[in-house]
This record gives structure tokens, C-alpha cells and sequence, in this order.
């Protein structure tokens, strides 16, 4: 669907900030596929988002770990699919109850198993920029819901990042990202798991 | 012979302690502890409740499911380390033959109906036979409209139960005016219904073997993850 946006943070900092931008917007039971490859900053936004949730623990990268659960103002269960070859192996994790509609799940490398996500999600692409440091945010909603979480995360991150900075945008350090390549053949139920 | 029946297949965990004399002990709960968290220590309160040790348990039976996946492997792991640990026989048995076990006194044919989540139920068809019921489709998960559809042509009158068949009631309720949904005394596998329907297989030493018991998993994939694709397209 339409409606992405798109950002350019210059720092670790920024990044945790634009994470934490999003925290108010989430509610349990969302879904969120983070993609980008290592070092794109993947958890920094995480660590960003948890702090903001009220997460107390560190956060680190799940990539060796698969699924790390943590416990703030609603659990937080992140995972990373990147180790795993084969849509058994993520459902062999409980993966439909790490769908658990009490807490929120960060699935990075998320966009590799979309047949198995619900309905509604948002989807979060990270690249590096030119520059040192700088990285560029994509967001895409996968439903009415996120995009208008969308929009509060925007006002949010504009009045945070502002503050946090000498300069001041006024509003423009979002635009709309370009129209989705395929947006996606996202079935549901997926015909691709076999059933009975 | 005392059997301890153990089934966490779905969000109503319990565990039993009988023989072909009745249960002598249950402990059930529906909300709260995680299935680890539940599962010794209610093996425990039904034992000293009824002032029994472990030493008195002739057999281990258990739910193999299809169900929620945390609950099945934790029951089926509990399972198989308590029957090896007291070197006693294990028997497993599906949570939707539980299910339909219980209502075995109707004429009807009886489908049994379990919540899968992802807008998915687990099922299958039954019917009473003397002492108990006969099982006659597979185990299947699919949707529920799915599961409508396949009602509707259906020329007898079906007994739907399970939480699966409330949840969906009124899915299953437009297939047809031969569809009846059972209660919500009904609605789970019960450890009691477990162990019952365990005891012949006891008594006829139709064991499962200890190392190939696994639960019934029936969402398989085998489509491969494409990395390829996927960072390619990324790089792209």
C-alpha cells in the first residue's frame, strides 16, 4: 500500500531517536520487520524503541541469540531470522506464538518470511547513506493502522530530533518514499505452508 | 495401575492421576503460569494430595497435540523425561481424540474443533463406536470458512466442540441447520479425558517408544528462505 516515508538519520543518536519515536505508537500484538544489512544500525533502532518502552535490560543484536525477549511497559520479543534457511525452521522457533497479541515483536530480516507475518505490519528498511554515520529509513505500513501510527512517529521524531539538535527543520526531515517495488504477494493464510 | 496424564495442548493446561478406578487427582489452569511454570509443580500437588509419590506412577500419557506449539513441546518433554526417569511405559495420544471423546454418547457425528490461531482451526471427524469413538478423517488445520464449506456438504448432522467451534461459531452455524455447536464444558482436551482414554492402551501394553514420540506438528513448510533474492534485491 502507499504511504511510506523515508528519513535520514546523521548518527547512532539520531537513530535511537527515531526508535524511540515510534514506542508511543506501539501497542501489543504489533509487528514490525526490520531489514538492513550489519552495521546498518538494526539494533540501535531497537535499543531506541525498547528504552522508550521502558526496557530496562540492554539490548543487543539477536543474530546469534535468534529470539531475545524483554520486559517493559509491554514485552518486547525481538528476534533475527538472518541464520535460518527455511520457513520450518522460523515456525520450529513457536513462531505463531511469538505472534503473541500481548507483546510486540521486532523481526529483523523480517521481509524474508512475510507469508508467516499477520496481516498488519510495518516494515522498516535500513541503508547507509554516503556519508559516515548517515543512514536512510524507509518505512512502509502494511495496513490503515500503521499508517496512521506512521504519522504520529513523524511529529514525534521531528520534535524530538529538533530538540536534540541545533537545527531546527521545521517539518522537514521526512518525505514520502517512492511507490513499493512489488508490493508484496502477501497471502493469507499462506498457501505455501502446507496444511494437513 | 496409576497413570499420570499430562496435557498442555492448548491454553487450558492439566494434569491427572488415575487408574480404570477414576481419577484420584487434577489440577487444571486456563490463565497465568506458563506451561513450565505449571506443570511439575501441579504433578507435585497431585501427588501429595492424594499421598502419592512418583514411585506409584505405573505410565505416563500424553498429549500429543495438534495444539500450541509452546504447550505441546514442554508437555511432550516433561512427558518423556518423567517416563524415562521412572522407567515406566508412555502412551500419546492427539488432543482433538480427547476432545470428541468426550461427547461420544451422540448419535451425531461428532467434529471435533480446536483454535489454531492465525484465523486456523485444527479438526477432525468422528463418530461414536462401542466403548469409545472411531476417528474417520485426518488431522487438518485450515480456515474455518474452510472447514464450513466441507459441512455443507455433508448430508448427516455434525456435533461440533472444541474452543475452536465456539470461536468460529457462527462460521460453522450458516453451514447449515444440521450443525450443532457443543458447550464450553467441552470446549479443551482435558488430562482427565486423557487418561481415560489411555488406560485400554496401557492395559494392552500398546506403548509409544520413548525416542520417536513427538507431538503432531501439522503446519510443515518446506519452502526454503531466498536469501538470494532477497539481498539481491536489496543491493538492486
Amino acid at each position: 500500500m502507499r504511504g511510506a516515508i523515508q528519513t535520514t538519520t546523521t548518527s547512532p543518536d539520531e537513530t535511537r531517536i527515531l526508535g524511540a519515536s515510534l514506542a508511543p505508537t506501539l501497542l501489543p500484538g504489533d509487528v514490525i520487520s526490520l531489514s538492513g544489512d550489519l552495521g546498518a544500525g538494526k539494533t540501535v533502532f531497537v535499543q531506541g524503541l525498547a528504552a522508550a518502552l521502558g526496557v530496562e535490560t540492554p539490548v543487543t543484536s539477536p543474530t546469534f541469540t535468534i529470539v531475545q525477549e524483554y520486559e517493559g511497559r509491554y514485552p518486547v520479543t525481538h528476534m533475527d531470522v538472518y541464520r535460518l534457511d527455511s520457513f520450518q525452521e522460523v515456525l520450529d522457533l513457536g513462531f505463531e506464538e511469538l505472534l503473541d497479541p500481548g507483546a510486540i515483536l521486532v523481526v529483523e530480516w523480517g521481509e524474508a518470511v512475510t507469508p508467516l507475518f499477520p496481516r498488519s505490519y510495518l516494515e522498516v528498511e535500513i541503508t547507509q547513506a554516503e556519508l559516515p554515520d548517515h543512514r536512510r529509513f524507509v518505512f512502509r505500513p502494511r495496513s490503515p493502522d500503521w499508517l496512521a501510527k506512521l504519522s504520529m512517529m513523524r511529529e514525534t521524531a521531528e520534535a524530538l530530533l529538533d530538540a536534540a539538535s541545533l537545527e531546527t527543520t521545521t517539518g522537514g526531515r521526512f518525505s514520502d518514499a517512492p511507490f513499493d517495488r512489488a508490493a508484496r504477494d502477501h497471502v493469507y493464510p499462506n498457501p505455501d505452508v502446507e496444511e494437513g | 495401575m496409576l497413570i499420570l496424564g499430562i496435557e498442555t495442548s492448548t491454553p487450558q493446561a492439566s494434569v491427572a492421576i488415575g487408574s480404570e478406578q477414576g481419577v484420584v487427582a487434577s489440577a487444571l489452569v486456563a490463565r497465568g503460569a506458563s506451561y513450565n511454570e505449571f506443570l511439575l509443580p501441579a504433578i507435585r500437588f497431585c501427588l501429595e494430595q492424594s499421598g502419592l509419590g512418583y514411585r506409584n506412577i505405573g505410565g505416563v500419557a500424553v498429549s500429543l497435540g495438534p495444539g500450541l506449539f509452546t504447550g505441546m513441546r514442554v508437555g511432550v518433554a516433561t512427558a518423556k523425561a518423567l517416563a524415562q526417569a521412572l522407567s515406566v511405559p508412555i502412551v500419546g495420544m492427539a488432543s482433538l481424540d480427547l476432545v470428541a471423546y468426550e461427547v461420544r454418547y451422540t448419535p451425531k457425528t461428532i467434529c471435533a474443533v480446536l483454535d489454531a490461531r492465525r484465523n486456523q482451526v485444527f479438526h477432525a471427524f468422528y463418530r461414536s463406536s462401542p466403548g469409545g469413538i472411531q476417528r474417520m478423517s485426518d488431522y487438518r488445520v485450515e480456515a474455518p470458512e474452510k472447514l464450513a464449506v466441507g459441512l455443507q456438504s455433508r448430508p448427516e448432522e455434525v456435533l461440533l466442540v472444541g474452543n475452536g467451534a465456539l470461536l468460529y461459531g457462527d462460521i460453522f452455524e450458516d453451514a447449515g441447520p444440521i450443525v450443532e455447536i457443543g458447550t464450553m464444558a467441552h470446549a479443551f482436551p482435558t488430562a482427565r479425558a486423557l487418561l481415560e482414554l489411555s488406560l485400554p492402551r496401557m492395559f494392552r501394553e500398546d506403548f509409544d517408544s520413548l525416542y520417536d514420540l513427538k507431538p503432531l506438528y501439522l503446519r510443515r513448510s518446506a519452502r526454503r528462505i531466498d536469501w538470494e533474492r532477497i539481498r539481491g534485491s536489496r543491493s538492486a
